[in-house]
């Protein structure tokens, strides 16, 4: 098994190889790139059966003597949780990838800085001691940040330095965490082991506060939120676009590794504030997305709005939900990127035609049907495990504190209401421009593409993990 | 007799070569036998240095050993590559080079003179060589007027440097007799509190100061740093800053360390000043030379703050962090090499707007330089930042590591500057095609790179004990 | 038993759904009623039998416990899913009669799926099951509609409701720390909140139901075809509400605000109901007030019951349903003519099957009438229900005076419309169902109050008649023609004044003090301004090398005082 997680880690980088070497102007690139994640996918399902189904417990995992004087000890590991989420990137890199029109696919650094992330952030999910988890947290920064340069539209150099300035910011704290960290343990610590290190009041005010807002940097939470609204806004590149908003989970999923059980007396006071921001960022984030009237970022909105709603969940004093949220994130993932895919696929072809897209769906049959199943799923209707797990989540969250539960809820039915109006908007006829006629709709390999997509939700309804053998 | 002389033999190798070269400057020969005279003769006095790195010919004032060897390396490997390199620069401008090339060879007697130096008066006659090679070099830059106003006030600013520290060698002297560091050493113990004193120790670091460029001293190196020439600007940056940082680490473990609580203040604050100095004037600039001399202004900063503390763990994070600094900034100054337009080397940053569409390759490394000068992790200056930020952590020197961290943002604003010209702006600018030897060296940069990344314990763990052994032995 | 009905009409409606040419579409939709019809008599004649069964299969699991899918036959089910069997059933048959929809397939396949849903729904045993089913009714509602912009406040409205319900079953589940329905009885002791679970839950289905001032979703589908709005009305949402209503009712008695707030939206919605019925010009729109006085009515009578559901209400709700299929089809008599104002002059061929229709409608309205009187016979007190009723009534009588009434003439333009013997046949054939129940229900009274019963229904259909005989008073017509009235859409402004605009204005003023005044200019721009003040000082300092030089001196003099008064001090 610790061949096939160094595998798994690696392979991307390999492809990287592959990739450079492949001619320019030329599908190769995007071939061995499609090729490359596919095989990972294989790869990761293969980790899952090998795991079982049943078992939260981390796995034994991958051990490495980095520097031995300092104490420093590298260490990856993969439980289902860690699993889930690295599968669930790997889908929804393969969606952006079909979302990339011809011109793009030759686009070799695109696909470069894609296996490049792909590595790194997969490395993240393993990772099993803190400095690793560091170094891979902050290492995906880099192809994020060339990609939002390269494709960040018209307002790319404002766009960069907000996204350079926050996500930087984040790293340092962290860094400063991991110092004290290292200096208390007197060496690497495990994740698992973090909670249990001792620390004074005034350090473990230092450490979890440098924690809390290196993670809340990436997530979205005011006033951390506007370098991901400026550059969900401005780019136009599908799988761009599901990278950088890939990166919220990074966030989510350093709360997941490090929040303990039981708050820590030096922060417990600031707890509520953490969720009394959280709450006021989702409800403002989903009534601007309600007056905006791109259908993007309304899935922006919808997309924060989401990551937020699993962070109050993350830090709820429990740890029974772990796999729960890992269900929802799944499957949540694969629902945005195919709406952000699709949207930016048909946004492109109206630029072309100089149309609207509003009223387009009336044109585009098969385009209706995929993009309308997929809102419904966002919605929450109970087509995927989507439904069935936030339910158990907004349970919790309810339990927890019922004020707070009642204004995520109203958040998470404005967002729904966005979504679902944006859609009516498109199918509406008497919306439509004549212009719209002429637009093609998705070819078969797409529908089939998008069929597959949406039979993978279905299954997920019924099992979850129904991908294990 | 013939044992002191062979112990003296890499000084005597260098001279030699030194006045070799000279007499080839004056014969004006080809840049190809200047360099490979000037290369010859470097690698004949690095490989004395290395066979007789444990021997001295004069023992009471000279100390060979472990640690002189590894800095002197350091150095003798800084000077092969800027050979390298600027080999390179003068057959395009159709220049020989020797007095380049002679300038490096005293530079690197006037180094290894430090490195070994026992004796302050040994120490000034280094450092008057190495202000002397400087000036040289000065001297020998382009005849543009900016330059010319520089060199000359370079060349006062380090007349009156040197008379402060020949009015300090005199001053201790008069009070000891005895200029080696065990004497003076004892003497700064027994009188530390004295303002004479204090005054006279602030002179010798304030000379190192000046001489490795940090803040307040840095105007010589930052302002001449955008129009000096390239092989000058390399020179610059690589080579004395390893040497002087020996030297400067044998004179407090040697002389000052009685005066640590004095001068740990004073450390401090100059390295705070010229971590901002550096990071903010990196900003300011237009220049690209310039905003690498402020970058290298801040990392030069950021090895003295560890050193405001001589303990072993403060010397391992410092030495790891030059190593890391040294070979970025190798690979930085390399990338410049292979971009030029029409011949002529460039040097505005607006010069080199989209050169990622026609040098992909150089563009992508030096943007992975930049990134390591950061500190990104998976690169190698991440692991010279984690000991940074730990040493502080460690010793809790939090609004120490506040300065730190905040200068570093405002520095990585610099190279986002640095970046997004590189490859967000669009740009008619043809690039002329690049020697294969710069090609040559990015990859071993990176190799370089790669390899001390995956196994840290080269420059970590191998080192350890050589870098105590200075502290034990005094 | 149910679970086998259950996948058979799975099966009926997968077959359904199948893509077929135009010819084969009827026979298909033949085929597909027949095998529902066969399966909707066994369903039938199990329901007259005691058994009790159920079927499960464990579908997940949760932190609560096993999420279980159970199908449980009880007498008491069969006793709900069969009005909604029986109104799907001749749903399929009226849409395999009308010749006016295209895909007769997809509409059947649709109407299956619908019921499929409600049975999940009634069978539930745990919140998952039944949210499930109700999701998937709204869905087959939206299919129903298949009209996209009427659809959209319909769907709107109903994701709001569904959001509602998701809140408080979220609520409830966190308390009880199960998923099992029948926990709620535990409740009242553990749980907390029950104020805010029964309110939200009564706005959940109000909405749902389409009870005024929650109408508007429903209105706007005046404009569909006929028989998609009468199983929408009749089959969908309405429906879900009911059965959340009969599920939950335990639970949100527990509040002190439910029953009255319940009776309270009962009686609003009846009156208004009443008033819409009686006073709109548009068929359709008056089809939607009827039901809505309807749908007040049915759960204020339930509310009397204690929620507990009978044949009687069986019986109430299929004649509704006939009542309205009588309605559409003389609808369609009058060549599909919705506005009854422009019908006050026109005259029609066939005039019997009008006849007949208006005849077997004062038949079904009796039996109504009987129902309504056995199902509130224990209250006493009928002032709350009386004069919405009489409202109705005359407001039913002048209809089917405009629709019955129209004088004969065989020169009558584009009026020939076949009779639609099958229509009868189904029509007729439901009554007879009907009929039967309402014997069996008379059966196992009392006798004086079987007696009372027939009496109650006799007397109905003669006042009845008699109204209907009665002329229509110009001023109905002058308010049919009076457009400000009856295209009124006050509760559209109200909403859009109170909740839409609102909401649009705080998003706006969020985004321009939240996002771009606090954390675009503060943060970013402090850090940017502060960043350029501190170059644009470095820059001052450098450029004049004796400024520079003075103030790096001072600064090195500082440096050296401190740190020579710190060793000083040490």
């Amino acid at each position: 098994m610790t061949e096939l997680i160094l595998i798994m880690m690696l392979l991307p980088l390999i492809g990287c190889f592959f990739v450079w070497s492949a001619p320019e102007n030329k599908t190769n690139a995007y071939n061995v790139t499609c090729f490359t994640l596919l095989t990972n996918i294989v790869i990761i399902l293969r980790l899952f059966s090998l795991l079982g189904a049943d078992t939260q417990n981390q796995s034994f995992g991958l051990e490495y003597r980095w520097l031995e004087n300092l104490g420093l000890d590298l260490y990856f590991s993969i439980d289902t949780f860690s699993l889930l989420l690295i599968l669930a990137v790997h889908c929804a890199l393969i969606i952006g990838l079909v979302g990339l029109n011809q011109n793009t696919q030759k686009n070799k650094m695109l696909l470069l800085l894609l296996l490049y992330f792909t590595s790194n952030i997969t490395a993240f999910f393993t990772a099993g001691d803190l400095l690793s988890f560091y170094a891979f947290f902050a290492g995906m920064l880099l192809p994020l940040f060339m990609l939002t340069g390269a494709y960040g539209g018209t307002r790319k150099i404002q766009t960069l330095y907000r996204f350079f300035l926050y996500n930087f910011t984040g790293i340092l704290f962290l860094l400063t965490a991991v110092a004290v960290l290292y200096k208390i343990y007197q060496g690497n610590v495990r994740l698992e082991e973090i909670t249990f290190v001792d620390m004074s009041t005034h350090i473990g005010m230092l450490v979890w506060s440098a924690v809390c807002l290196a993670f809340i940097s990436r997530i979205p939470v005011w006033p951390f939120h506007s370098w991901i609204a400026s550059v969900s806004t401005n780019i136009k590149n599908p799988l761009v676009y599901i990278m950088i908003n890939l990166m919220p989970l990074t966030g989510l999923y350093g709360f997941i590794r490090f929040w303990p059980l039981s708050v820590p007396e030096s922060i417990s006071p600031y707890l509520p504030w953490i969720e009394v921001f959280t709450v006021m960022t989702m409800l403002f984030l989903a009534l601007i997305g309600m007056i905006r009237r791109e259908f993007l970022y309304k899935l922006f909105s919808y997309s924060t709005v989401y990551y937020l709603f699993f962070l109050l969940a993350v830090i709820l004093p429990t740890d029974t939900l772990r796999l729960n949220i890992a269900y929802s994130l799944f499957i949540f993932l694969i629902v945005i990127s195919s709406l952000v895919v699709l949207d930016l696929q048909f946004e492109e072809k109206c630029r072309q035609q100089t149309c609207s897209y509003r009223g387009i769906l009336a044109y585009t049959p098969r385009f209706s049907i995929i993009i309308s199943f997929f809102v419904l799923t966002a919605v929450g209707l109970p087509v995927s495990s989507l439904f069935w797990n936030n339910f158990v989540l907004i349970s919790e969250i309810f339990n927890e504190n019922f004020a707070i539960g009642l204004w995520v809820m109203i958040a998470l039915t404005l967002v729904a209401l966005g979504l679902l109006h944006e859609l009516y908007v498109m199918r509406e006829l008497k919306q439509h421009n004549e212009k719209a006629e002429d637009i093609e709709d998705i070819s078969l390999g797409q529908q089939i593409f998008w069929t597959l997509v949406v039979v993978i939700l279905g299954l997920s309804f019924f099992n979850p993990l129904w991908f294990i053998f | 007799m013939i044992e002191n002389l062979l112990y003296f033999s890499p000084f005597l190798i260098l001279f030699a070569g030194a006045l070799a070269l000279f007499f080839c400057h004056w014969q004006d020969i080809s840049v190809s036998w200047s360099f490979r005279l000037a290369k010859i003769f470097t690698v004949l006095g690095w490989g004395t240095s290395i066979i007789f790195y444990n021997r001295s010919a004069l023992p009471d004032i000279m100390n060979a050993n472990l640690f002189s060897a590894l800095f002197s390396g350091l150095m003798f490997a800084a000077i092969c590559a800027t050979l390298f390199l600027s080999r390179k620069w003068y057959a395009s401008m159709n220049m020989s080079g020797s007095a380049f090339c002679c300038g490096l060879l005293i530079s690197a007697i006037g180094g290894m003179t430090l490195a070994l130096s026992e004796h302050l008066l040994l120490t000034a006659a280094g450092i008057i060589l190495l202000l002397a090679a400087n000036y040289i070099l000065f001297l020998h830059a382009d005849k543009k007027k900016e330059i010319y106003l520089s060199y000359r006030l370079y060349f006062s600013l380090a007349v009156l440097v040197l008379f402060f520290l020949l009015g300090a060698v005199l001053f201790l002297f008069w009070q000891t007799n005895n200029l080696s560091y065990s004497v003076l050493g004892e003497f700064f113990t027994a009188d530390a509190n004295r303002i004479s004193v204090f005054a006279a120790a602030i002179v010798l670091v304030l000379t190192f100061v000046f001489l490795l460029g940090l803040s307040p001293l840095h105007f010589w190196y930052t302002e001449t740093a955008g129009q000096i020439i390239l092989p000058v600007f390399t020179y610059f940056t690589l080579v004395p800053v390893g040497i002087c940082w020996a030297a400067f680490i044998k004179l407090n473990a040697g002389v000052l360390s009685a005066l640590e609580p004095n001068l740990s203040f004073l450390y401090q604050g100059l390295a705070v000043s010229a971590l901002f100095i550096g990071a903010i004037g990196a900003c300011s600039g237009k220049n690209i030379r310039k905003i690498f001399a402020y970058s290298t202004v801040y990392q030069q900063g950021l090895i003295f703050l560890m050193l405001q503390r001589l303990s072993p763990d403060a010397l391992n994070t410092a030495f790891l962090y030059l190593v890391t600094y040294l070979l970025a900034m190798y690979g930085v100054c390399t990338c410049l090499y292979g971009l030029k337009n029409k011949g002529e080397y460039l040097f505005m940053l607006s010069d080199f707007e989209g050169a990622s569409f026609r040098k992909p390759y150089i563009s992508a490394t030096l943007t992975v330089f930049l990134f390591s000068l950061i500190g990104f992790p998976p690169f190698l200056g991440f692991l010279g930042l984690f000991s940074v930020v730990s040493d502080l952590v460690l010793h809790n020197n939090f609004y120490q590591l506040f300065f730190v961290l905040t200068a570093l943002i405002i520095l990585a604003y610099a190279y986002l500057q640095i970046i997004k010209t590189l490859y967000f702006e669009d740009s008619n600018i043809a690039f002329d095609r690049a020697d294969r030897g710069i090609y040559t060296a990015i990859m071993l940069i990176v190799l370089l790179m790669i390899v001390f990344m995956l196994h840290p314990h080269f420059l970590a763990q191998d080192t350890e004990e050589i870098l105590e052994s200075i502290l034990r032995w005094h | 038993m149910i679970a086998d009905t259950a996948f058979l009409l799975i099966i009926a409606a997968l077959f359904s759904g199948l893509k077929v040419n135009i010819k084969t579409d009827k026979i298909f939709s033949c085929l597909v009623f027949l095998f529902v019809g066969c399966i909707f008599s066994a369903f039938y004649q199990y329901s007259r039998q005691s058994v009790s069964e159920t079927f499960s299969f464990v579908w997940n699991s949760s932190p609560s416990g096993n999420i279980t899918v159970d199908i449980i036959s009880n007498t008491y089910n069969f006793q709900l899913i069969q009005p909604f069997f029986l109104i799907t059933l001749l749903s399929v048959g009226y849409n395999t009669i009308f010749r006016y929809e295209e895909r007769r397939g997809v509409f059947n396949a649709v109407l299956l799926f619908n019921l499929f849903a409600l049975i999940m729904m009634i069978t539930s045993n745990n919140f998952v099951q039944l949210l499930s089913g109700l999701f998937a009714v709204d869905i087959m509602a939206l299919l129903m509609i298949r009209d996209v912009e009427k659809s959209k406040f319909y769907a709107i409205y109903n994701l709001i409701a569904d959001m509602i319900l998701f809140t408080v079953l979220a609520v409830i589940n966190c308390q009880l720390e199960s998923l099992d329905i029948r926990q709620i009885v535990k409740y009242p002791r553990i749980g907390l909140h029950p104020d805010f679970a029964a309110v939200s839950g009564l706005l959940a289905i109000f909405i749902k139901v389409g009870i005024i001032p929650f109408h508007e979703g429903i209105r706007q589908l005046q404009d569909i075809r006929f028989h998609r709005l009468q199983s929408l009305l009749f089959l969908t949402s309405p429906a879900a509400a009911v059965v959340l209503l009969l599920k939950f009712n335990l639970l949100w008695e527990v509040s002190p605000f439910f029953l009255p707030l319940l009776q309270t939206g009962c009686f609003i919605g009846a009156v208004w109901g009443g008033f819409g019925f009686w006073l709109a010009d548009n068929l359709k729109l008056k089809i939607i007030y009827q039901q809505m006085w309807f749908a007040s009515l049915f759960i204020y009578l339930l509310t009397e019951q204690n929620f507990v559901w009978s044949a009687g209400f069986s019986v109430l709700l299929v004649c509704q349903y006939l009542a309205v299929s009588l309605i559409y089809y003389l609808y369609y008599q009058t060549n599909r003519t919705v506005s009854l104002s422009k019908l006050q002059n026109r005259h029609f061929a066939f005039w019997l099957p009008r006849l007949a229709a208006g005849g077997l409608f004062v038949i079904i309205f009796a039996f109504m009438a009987d129902s309504i009187f056995l199902l509130y016979l224990p209250q006493k007190n009928i002032d709350n229900l009386l004069p919405t009723t009489l409202l109705y009534v005359l407001a039913a009588a002048q209809l089917l005076h405009q629709l019955c009434s129209r004088r004969y003439s065989p020169e009558s333009s584009g009026s020939k419309s076949p009779v639609k013997f099958i229509f009868w046949l189904l029509l007729l054939a439901g009554t007879a169902i009907v009929a039967t129940e309402k014997f069996y229900i008379l059966n196992n009274l009392p006798p004086e109050i079987a007696i009372k019963s027939v009496y109650i229904s006799v007397i109905t259909a003669v006042v009845f008649i008699f109204l209907i005989l009665m002329p229509v008073p110009p001023f109905i017509y002058r308010i049919y023609n009076t457009e400000h009235l009856q295209k009124n859409d006050i509760f559209n402004r109200i909403y859009h004044s109170l909740f839409i605009e609102p909401l649009q204005w705080c998003g706006r003023i969020l985004a321009v003090l939240i996002d771009r005044m606090l954390a675009e200019k503060m943060i970013i721009g402090i850090s940017s301004y502060c960043l350029q003040a501190a170059v644009r000082f470095f820059r001052a300092v450098h450029h004049n090398p004796l400024i520079g030089g003075t103030c790096f001196l001072l600064l090195l003099t500082l440096l050296l005082l401190f740190s020579y008064a710190a060793g000083g001090l040490n």
